[in-house]
């Protein structure tokens, strides 16, 4: 079993493959609760992220505590409020930093979709500029709201690919 | 107030040769001048009349009018207590007023906002780079004629689901305004806009000469969405959720004062209860807010404690105040001439509980802090800040009050219930972080002690004016008979009308002096609104308080302001 050199799908053995699935879902289980959030924090909802990560929602409880403050170093990217087109390419570079694997929320409507704010000024969604993970609508969301987010994202990096290797191990 | 009515009548009789038209509006002094004498004028009321603050600086533009543009300037007195506007007329094609920066260090700021959002020149500021927009924005956004949703994207957009297009080379939004060093040995950092220790998105660019400060630049508008755009698109009442979103940590303040504009157009009296629980809420707001600040200044030097503590009993707030508005955050509670509803069953009793674990919560942050070695020497002579230069810069509030005034709204001109609490209004020793660390304290500490009176003369009562102008009729009539279905009807769908005129209130929000300065045309959505944000104006004077001080002094110093992203770049 060479891990740099794939072998063809229909030359691959049964226990290859539960190795596989059993590898996957064993990675996705350290890495769900091993989030490291990166908070690029702008607006109002910076004021739910601080109840939300402080005693009395706790997101310790979900393995998803510890801020990172540098990108380098995180694997969540969390978008706290609204962003405006001043501020995309400072976004932009920021989740070009971050390493693989890396997911992104959307927390709150104005960085889903702009929410209330169409006009020049806000960009309508951060999605137009990187792709995201997951949405929490709200303005700003309650702490419960993001508490489910963060168990749906987990439900998400468990059940998905975890290439370690090379893209097909 | 006596003297400030003598002084105004002093200031129309002294400056009436020079204005065009003078007249008292909801008990400011407007004075309408040409262009020319704008500095004269100005320089006399400060110096001759001693009006040493200056407010705000705005436009409004007639597009069918000519000259198009209205440049309104607010003046204020921080010994008599009154307020003064200037107007003056400039054209469409000669859109040029003559700076005041020599006069007030704080219009260098505003002036900037002014030029980028209506084009209105300024001759002789000489930097009018963009500030709430960016490098290579074209057009004035609030002139009339600007789309509102016509946008400027930086950064090119996805086109499908899960592709990014390849990163080339990201524009700078700004153009810092030094890029070499006085010295040869000196640096150039760059700190912000999304840094970890400091709470909102500014950019300071700063050079340093080892661990010191020699000069900032500072940056804002990261956060502009468009807010007096939005406005204009709205009725009176359906953009109170944007008014909110200002200051997100006394969204209340924003509303009450809000309110407050657009009912002195209106010429609407508040019933007794509603104007003690509105004095009630925003005090409640203010807690709320310098419980934020100052757990959010502390988290950043380290004082994690502190900040459990204080987001703890916030969060008792929070969901307090939900109960009674039906949000967390964004209230939206404030109606023209009332408020969303009343105090739900058993609303006061809890204040009290409440009330008594803050008093436990903040004696331990108190306890652990004051007196702390590591605290003092962050905080003590750090980021100090004159009375002469805080003024001149129009600060206001707290970080006012730090220097040793004590200036403040609520008791300089009471408004709401204000007149008839019995409250102190601390102040500092030298304006540096610890005094305003101190400040905030002490305010929460006040703001206690009228919400305990209040509770105790709080009338029965009407919430709402009975005034078929602004206040819904009552769902059952408007169910069951005619006029009022017409007038639910009316008010819902073509917006509340209000008179024709301008205003400009004032209140003491949890930063400073936030004022609206609002203009109907005499219809359902008004022709402007402007906010006069404190935390803008503080953001113009923060270089004062960053150089000649270490690196590390920027996050307390910067903490300690309260800079609220919402109501800086709106």
């Amino acid at each position: 079993m060479s891990a740099t050199t794939p072998l063809p799908r229909q030359q691959k053995s049964a226990a290859f493959e539960y190795l596989t699935t059993r590898k996957d879902e064993f990675v996705g289980w350290a890495r769900k609760f091993s989030l490291f959030p990166y908070p690029f924090v702008t607006a109002c909802c910076a004021m739910e992220f601080m109840s939300v990560s402080s005693t009395l929602y706790d997101t310790d409880r979900f393995g998803a505590a510890l801020p990172r403050f540098t990108p380098r170093q995180s694997d969540l990217l969390m978008v706290v409020g609204t962003v405006s087109h001043k501020q995309t390419p400072i976004l932009r570079k920021v989740y070009e930093q971050m390493c693989e694997p890396k997911w992104v929320m959307a927390f709150g409507v104005c960085a889903s979709s702009g929410g209330f704010y169409q006009n020049y000024a806000a960009l309508p969604g951060i999605d137009k500029i990187i792709p995201v993970d997951l949405y929490i609508p709200g303005c700003p969301p309650r702490p419960e709201m993001v508490i489910d987010g963060i168990m749906k994202l987990q439900d998400k990096i468990a059940g998905e690919r975890h290439p370690i290797i090379n893209q097909d191990f | 107030m006596s003297t400030g009515a003598n002084l105004l009548e002093r200031v129309q009789s002294g400056l009436g040769a020079q204005a065009l038209e003078t007249g008292m509006a909801h008990g400011i002094l407007v004075l309408q001048i040409a262009a020319e004498s704008l500095v004269p004028v100005a320089g006399r009321l400060k110096q001759e009349f001693g009006f040493d603050l200056f407010l705000d600086v705005t436009a409004t533009d007639w597009p069918q009018r000519r000259p198009r543009f209205d440049v309104v300037y607010h003046f204020y007195s921080t010994r008599d207590f009154v307020r003064v506007r200037l107007k003056t007329q400039v054209e469409e094609a000669d859109p040029t007023v003559d700076t005041l920066v020599p006069l007030y260090g704080s219009a260098r700021y505003m002036e900037r906002e002014c030029h980028e959002m209506y084009g209105i020149r300024f001759r002789g500021n000489d930097d009018l780079r963009p500030l709430l927009l960016y490098e290579g924005f074209v057009g004035h956004p609030l002139r009339k004629d600007y789309p509102k949703q016509r946008e400027q994207p930086l950064v090119p957009y996805r086109r499908e689901a899960m592709s990014l297009p390849p990163l080339t080379s990201l524009p700078n939004p700004i153009r810092p305004a030094f890029t070499q060093g006085l010295t040869p040995g000196s640096v150039i950092v760059n700190i912000g806009p999304s840094h970890p220790a400091t709470h909102g998105t500014i950019q300071i660019v700063a050079e340093i000469s080892g661990e010191r400060v020699v000069r900032t630049d500072v940056h804002c508008g990261y956060l502009h969405r468009g807010f007096e755009k939005e406005c204009e698109s709205h009725t009176w009442h359906n953009l109170i959720p944007y008014v909110d979103r200002l200051n997100y940590c006394s969204a209340l303040i924003n509303d009450f004062a809000y309110c407050e504009a657009v009912e002195k157009l209106m010429g609407i009296e508040l019933t007794p209860r509603c104007r003690h629980l509105r004095t009630l809420l925003a005090e409640y707001s203010r807690i709320a807010d310098h419980l934020t600040c100052v757990a959010a200044a502390l988290m950043e030097m380290g004082a994690m404690t502190a900040f459990l503590y204080m987001v703890t009993i916030r969060d008792y707030v929070y969901e307090h105040l939900a109960a009674a508005t039906g949000a967390r955050v964004t209230y939206t509670h404030g109606r023209i001439g009332g408020l969303g509803r009343d105090l739900p069953e058993g609303w006061l009793e809890r204040l009290e509980e409440i009330l008594a674990q803050m008093d436990t919560f903040v004696g331990r942050v108190h306890g652990l802090v004051d007196r702390n070695r590591i605290f003092i020497d962050r905080m003590r002579d750090v980021g100090v800040m004159a009375t002469a230069d805080a003024i001149d810069w129009g600060f206001s509030g707290p970080v006012l009050r730090s220097t040793g005034v004590a200036r403040d709204v609520r008791k300089d001109t009471p408004y709401l219930a204000y007149a008839e609490l019995d409250f102190e209004v601390p102040v500092g020793i030298k304006g540096d972080n610890y005094d305003r660390y101190y400040v905030r304290m002490r305010e929460m500490d006040e703001s206690m002690h009228m919400i305990r009176q209040l509770v105790d003369m709080l009338p029965d009562g009407p919430i709402n004016v009975d005034d078929r102008r602004c206040t819904l009729p009552a769902k059952h009539l408007v169910y069951t008979e005619i006029e009022s279905l017409i007038n639910h009807f009316k008010l819902i769908i073509e917006g509340i009308q209000v008179p024709k005129g301008e205003a400009y209130s004032y209140v003491e929000g949890a930063n400073g002096e936030l004022g609206f300065y609002v203009v109907s045309a005499g219809s359902g959505a008004p022709w402007k609104v402007h906010c006069r944000s404190p935390s803008f104006v503080h953001m113009g004077g923060l270089h004062l308080m960053l150089e000649g001080y270490q690196l590390a002094d920027i996050i307390p110093t910067f903490g300690s302001i309260n800079m609220i992203g919402g109501e800086c770049d709106r």
